[in-house]
């Protein structure tokens, strides 16, 4: 038998490979917005059960007040692109908090519009940005607060999304393990830096075992920007400041709160003494100012990278334990951005042979690089296994860490981590108990579950461009439209917390408007507010029709009727004419008759 | 001979060829910003992103960039993670992943392969008998349970409940050894869960084919040549039957070099094996275009390396191909 050679076939397998690169690499939108029915798609992040559950509560809520809404699970590749082209109308998705509300400048500021930048929905108002734009530039926390609450108020009055709730953080600890703290985000987050140098046992145990789902992508405080290498820099390196239970600055490397100058740009941290790296060489003030610069001449991705790029001008330090900082303009929360920036040591990180530029670059971890002055030493690493570090004996806090043994351990799915806890193969792990295991923990008599709001933040997001929702009515009717209770029950099981305002209060006690603004249910309020903006039910189908076409339907009826009217008028007149006549033919007729 | 040699192996380097071009091409077809995974954060300057853009490449045009990747390619350079932050994808794939991979599927392969074919033949002389009936269910119903069902159970039961299998992990953490006999135990004890759901779930696809293969070869001629020769029975099936059954395994071993290198991903993540098949899930949810590429290319090399040796294999097995 002969062989066809595979010639003709690799050939012919080339000229379609050809045809494919000829395809257009710009995909036609995805979302046209609508021009006859309220009537949309509602994107949601496939993966994510809260989104989905929940997106599927908030179209029946909305089919009551006569808007059809289409849940369309969205997988990342797809739908991140969408929302930063504005490909969309409507989509549900959380997005985080960190510990001060940056979020109030990245969500409603003009200047954040655009992709990727801080919002997803188009919001511009310049009487908002001119609020916001002040709130930034005070250092007085009290007169920010007031700003703040302005903010809060004018976006509520906007509703350029509406808010849904804050999922909340259950952890699972093995009964013998206490001292951590319980605040928002939970007692492992890396909001938390209280938790870890002061968590023992009651039964002696001396290691303390945190499960992930998957190791650290980075092991450079310089490039962290998930919460388990997060998470991992706030054990092995220090910073300037950290947080209490309230979210509110304290002093941790220093011995107070930083000096601002009078005009905001100059801030000033006074280091503890006695401060000592891993190595045992001695943390001084240029270690910090160091820090600071290499993030800006480095363009560093870190987590408060992007604002200490914005504001940092230059630093010095005048002696070894002060460092003086000059901001290019005054920033409300220079304190929490600077304060909780790692800081790494100089004579290890201005060597470019043990840390090349460009940091991210640094996954491989040694005990020569991963020198830090924080709580927790580099021990060893066993890729896909685990993490070991060890407690730090010269940290400045005496006596902690109380346990001698820190480890990160790799376990891939929730069910193997809920098990190896009951089990007492791990202590903890590193996220809340997913909703459907809460129950099986709370009834576990070894473990103790902690309870508190966690950072997500999930929205029902507009496209304020697009319309209808152009249209500042049709949003506070949504908002009125939505039950959020049971939003929480279908979305998150009951297991979250619903949120009213823009800035809440469970998660920033300071900051949170008491008196802002809400949209409590009220779907008799919605279908008022939408009969009264001219979105009328014109075909008796149950959705309502838009304003623009509604008022096209009505207007063409209009010259109907007219139309009809102009010639019932002309057909009266014809009648009148055509009476007049016969009456008058007959009265002649009449006369004619009498005369004969 | 050689001019089959030279053939086959022109069609091999050629069908290479046209799987490097089509990786390459295929990740860039697909929308997304691949940038996203390295710079997702919004608080990043525009300017740190167009640095990271210029230092992966992905400002040339197109046509470079393919240049640029098949001379990395030839130098073994796959690239660089972008979900592990600058890791090189030859270090992620050539590491313990790639060897826990191996461990794992190539004893569970070779011991489901080895039972299923001797069971198999078995099963065949045996047929419609009490035994050839049980195994047959019992392969059915092991190959049509879901594999991570299989393996939670087990974690479950023996994990939790019996205590005799750890949960998750390759190796006991924090411990130290003293040999490498005692390194291997502890790993081996950890392979035992991921190893008995696998081979579980592979024997029953081998055993029944395997007996399909021998009752096909029961109706041969040389069977009953055999038996008329006088033979023992055992002759008969092991020596003769079964040697020309296993023929047509030589080609399904073949396709399974590929499992020994995709993995079983979700056995891998049901015991928190760190394996190639859990790097490929991972890879594909961050989007870390470099891994999957280098994970394709090696996959495309190994599976037509082993096609092509599985047919110098079967030419040289079976007498009857002539070129």
């Amino acid at each position: 038998m002969k062989r066809k050679t595979p010639i003709g076939a690799l050939l012919f397998a080339f000229l379609l490979l050809s045809t494919l690169l000829t395809l257009p690499t710009a995909h036609a939108a995805w979302y046209t917005p609508p021009t006859q029915k309220l009537k949309f798609p509602m994107m949601v992040l496939g993966w994510d059960d809260w989104s989905v559950n929940s997106g599927e509560a908030i179209t029946e809520q909305l089919k009551k007040v006569g808007i059809s809404v289409e849940v369309v699970p969205t997988d990342d590749s797809a739908m991140y692109p969408r929302l930063y082209d504005r490909d969309y109308g409507l989509e549900e998705m959380s997005y985080g908090y960190s510990a001060y509300p940056s979020h109030m400048f990245y969500r409603f500021h003009s200047s954040t519009d655009c992709a990727n930048c801080g919002q997803d929905w188009s919001f511009r108002n310049a009487t908002v940005d001119k609020v916001i734009d002040e709130m930034l530039r005070t250092t007085d926390n009290q007169k920010a607060r007031t700003l703040m609450w302005k903010v809060e108020q004018m976006a509520a009055e906007n509703v350029p999304y509406v808010p849904l709730f804050l999922t909340d953080e259950y952890h699972a600890f093995r009964k013998e393990w206490t001292g951590y703290t319980v605040m928002p985000a939970g007692p492992i987050s890396y909001l938390n830096w209280l938790t870890l140098p002061d968590i023992y046992s009651t039964a002696g145990k001396k290691d303390f075992i945190i499960a992930f789902n998957n190791e650290p992508e980075t092991f450079s405080p310089m490039a962290a920007t998930t919460g388990r290498s997060l998470l991992y820099s706030m054990s092995v390196y220090d910073t300037l400041l950290a947080y209490d239970e309230k979210l509110q600055p304290i002093p941790w490397m220093t011995t107070a709160l930083p000096d601002f100058s009078s005009d905001g740009k100059t801030m000033t941290f006074h280091l503890k003494p006695n401060l000592k790296w891993h190595d045992g060489k001695p943390v001084t003030a240029n270690d910090v100012i160091f820090t600071f610069v290499y993030i800006v001449s480095q363009a560093a991705v870190g987590q408060n990278a992007g604002e200490i790029i914005k504001y940092f001008e230059s630093g010095e330090a005048p002696d070894d334990l002060t460092a003086v900082i000059h901001l290019k303009e005054p920033y409300v929360w220079a304190s929490e951005a600077f304060g909780t920036q790692y800081i790494v040591p100089e004579h290890i990180w201005k060597d470019t042979k043990l840390v090349p530029k460009y940091d991210w670059d640094q996954s491989i971890v040694s005990p020569k690089i991963a020198v830090g002055s924080g709580p927790f030493m580099f021990s060893s690493w066993v890729p896909g296994e685990f993490i070991k570090l060890v407690k730090n004996p010269n940290w400045w806090n005496a006596g902690h860490p109380i346990i001698d043994t820190l480890i990160f351990r790799k376990i891939d799915t929730e069910s193997a981590r809920i098990l190896a806890i009951q089990k007492g193969e791990i202590d903890t792990e590193r996220y809340s108990v997913e909703p459907a295991f809460v129950e099986q923990v709370k009834s576990n008599p070894d473990l103790t579950l902690t309870h508190t709001v966690d950072q997500w933040d999930y929205i029902l997001a507009f496209n304020n461009k697009s319309p209808p929702f152009d249209d500042v009515w049709v949003r506070r009717a949504i908002a009125y439209a939505l039950n959020k209770d049971e939003v929480v029950k279908r979305g998150a099981l009951g297991y979250a917390t619903v949120t009213t305002g823009y800035c809440p209060a469970a998660f920033y006690p300071f900051w949170s408007n008491p008196n802002v603004l809400t949209y409590p249910y009220n779907p008799d309020k919605a279908n008022k507010i939408l009969d009264e903006q001219g979105y009328l039910d014109i075909d008796g189908d149950g959705i309502r029709e838009l304003k623009d076409f509604v008022a096209a339907y009505q207007q063409q009826k209009q010259q109907q009727e007219q139309q009809q009217q102009a010639l019932m008028n002309q057909y009266m007149t014809l009648a009148a004419i055509a009476v007049i006549v016969i009456v008058v033919g007959l009265y002649l007729v009449y006369r004619r008759r009498k005369k004969a | 001979m050689r001019d089959y040699l030279v053939k086959r192996g022109l069609s091999a380097l050629g069908t290479l060829a046209l799987a490097v071009v089509l990786n390459f091409f295929l990740f860039r077809i697909m929308p997304g910003d691949p940038t996203r995974t390295v710079v997702g954060d919004f608080r990043v300057a525009p300017e740190v992103r167009k640095v990271l853009i210029h230092q992966f490449g992905l400002d040339q045009p197109i046509w470079v960039q393919f240049l640029l990747y098949v001379q990395n390619l030839l130098v073994g350079n796959l690239g660089v993670s972008f979900q592990y932050r600058g890791t090189s994808v030859a270090a992620i794939i050539f590491g313990r992943r790639l060897f826990n991979t191996f461990i794992l599927m190539g004893s569970s392969i070779a011991v489901a392969l080895l039972i299923g074919i001797v069971i198999g033949t078995i099963a065949a002389w045996k047929r419609e008998s009490k035994f050839d009936v049980f195994t047959v269910i019992f392969s059915l119903v092991t190959y049509s349970m879901p594999v991570f069902w299989l393996g939670m159970l087990i974690i479950l039961v023996f994990g939790y409940y019996l205590n005799s299998i750890p949960i998750a992990g390759t190796i006991t953490v924090g411990l130290t050894y003293s040999n490498v006999f005692e390194y291997a135990a502890d790993y081996l004890h950890h392979m035992t869960g991921p190893f008995v759901t696998l081979t579980l779930s592979f024997i029953g696809y081998y055993f029944l084919i395997m007996r399909d293969s021998i009752l096909d070869v029961f109706t041969e001629d040389y069977m009953l040549t055999a038996k008329a020769k006088g033979l023992s029975n055992r002759k008969i099936l092991f020596r003769h039957a079964m040697r020309n059954a296993t023929l047509p395994m030589v080609s399904l071993i073949a396709v399974e070099v590929t499992y020994l290198f995709g993995g079983a991903t979700m056995t891998e993540t049901v015991f928190s094996w760190y394996g190639i098949g859990r790097l490929v899930y991972e890879a594909v949810v961050m989007a870390d275009y470099p891994v999957l590429q280098g994970i394709f290319v090696v996959m495309a090399v190994v599976v037509i390396a082993a096609n092509f040796l599985a047919d110098i294999a079967y030419a040289l097995l079976d007498p009857r191909i002539r070129y």
